[in-house]
């Protein structure tokens, strides 16, 4: 899992971060990214891929990161910007986003290097190096898969606060048989994507 | 941030974590920051945890105070949320991000709750 870093060191570059997100697959909610700059003697166990790691495993882990990370941030596209821009590119906005951010925590190291989970680099004047299936195989990019995850999640919960009849708080808007049919009954509500399969079709219909 | 300033933030902290508990609020904590997050108090509201973030102001020249919850300010926000969350293993609560505004006018304070403040998405 360290192998991206022990080489990028190895180059030369001294703060490497490592770019991931979640969201894309979902009908509703923002696409959401986190950028992390790991000590170099963080303790891995049990650090993986972050969505074959069970519930339980991170969760345990999302503290651990917050705690011993050099710097953790988030950066997140909205629905609207998905639906004006396409998911991918809104998902890369995202990340960039994220990278951003770090500049905004006071004393925060500045990162030469970013390792990106996917196909694609960002927009940016920063070295980068994409790294498809990354979050198994960088220990940077599985950390902020990890924090990526967890913060859609929370926001995904305070979302359901406001719009409790699809139950966002369970499949995260995730097109799931139960979102499906919430729609089909309630219609899109205001955070849905209405560029999506799924939602765009009852839109029309209606 | 000047000496000056500083000491209004925590005085409106202060002032601020009363005028919640008369208003029914249980405090659960104040100033929750990581490296990374940072949440001025987290209370319960009912059922419903709400992580507060306080904004001091002397006058309304400078916009009002709920404006100057940044995007980025939003994400250290949440980020809090999600550790705090995480850490107590409060994977059920509801939750909702609140600003509280607080004016100080010759020495009083005045308050404005702004319940679901920012929605994250």
């Amino acid at each position: 899992m360290w192998q991206f870093e022990h080489n990028a060191k190895a180059l030369g570059y001294k703060i490497i971060a490592g770019v991931d997100e979640a969201g894309r697959g979902p009908l509703a909610g923002p696409v959401v990214s986190a950028a992390v700059i790991l000590p170099q003697d963080f303790f891995c166990e049990g650090i993986n891929d972050s969505k074959k790691l069970s519930k339980k495993k991170r969760d345990a882990l999302f503290p651990r990161i917050m705690e011993n990370a050099l710097a953790v941030s988030t950066g997140l596209a909205s629905h609207h910007e998905i639906d004006d821009i396409n998911i991918l590119r809104a998902s890369l906005l995202s990340m960039k986003r994220a990278v951003e951010n770090l500049s905004s925590l006071p004393g925060s190291p500045v990162p030469d290097l970013l390792l990106i989970d996917g196909k694609f680099t960002l927009d940016m004047d920063i070295h980068q190096s994409a790294i498809v299936r990354g979050d198994s195989k960088s220990i940077s990019i599985a950390a902020a898969s990890i924090i990526a995850k967890v913060t859609r999640d929370t926001i995904m919960k305070e979302l359901h606060e406001t719009y409790p009849a699809y139950n966002f708080v369970r499949h995260k808007g995730y097109p799931t048989k139960a979102h499906k049919q919430a729609i089909l009954k309630h219609g899109p509500c205001p955070v849905h994507r209405l560029t999506f399969r799924g939602v765009k079709e009852v839109l029309h219909a209606r | 941030m000047p000496d000056d300033r500083k000491f209004l933030g925590r005085e409106g902290e202060s002032a601020a974590l009363e005028f919640l508990q008369t208003h029914g609020f249980k405090i659960l904590e104040t100033n929750f920051r990581t490296r990374a997050a940072e949440i001025d108090m987290i209370a319960k509201d009912h059922e419903t945890l709400c992580f507060i973030e306080v904004k001091t102001r002397r006058s309304i020249k400078k916009g009002l105070p709920k404006e100057s919850v940044t995007p980025s300010k939003q994400h250290k926000i949440i980020l809090g949320a999600s550790f705090y969350l995480k850490k107590h293993r409060l994977l059920e609560s509801r939750i909702r991000f609140d600003v509280i505004e607080v004016f100080e006018k010759e020495g009083r304070f005045e308050f404005n709750l702004i319940k679901n403040a920012f929605q994250a998405g």
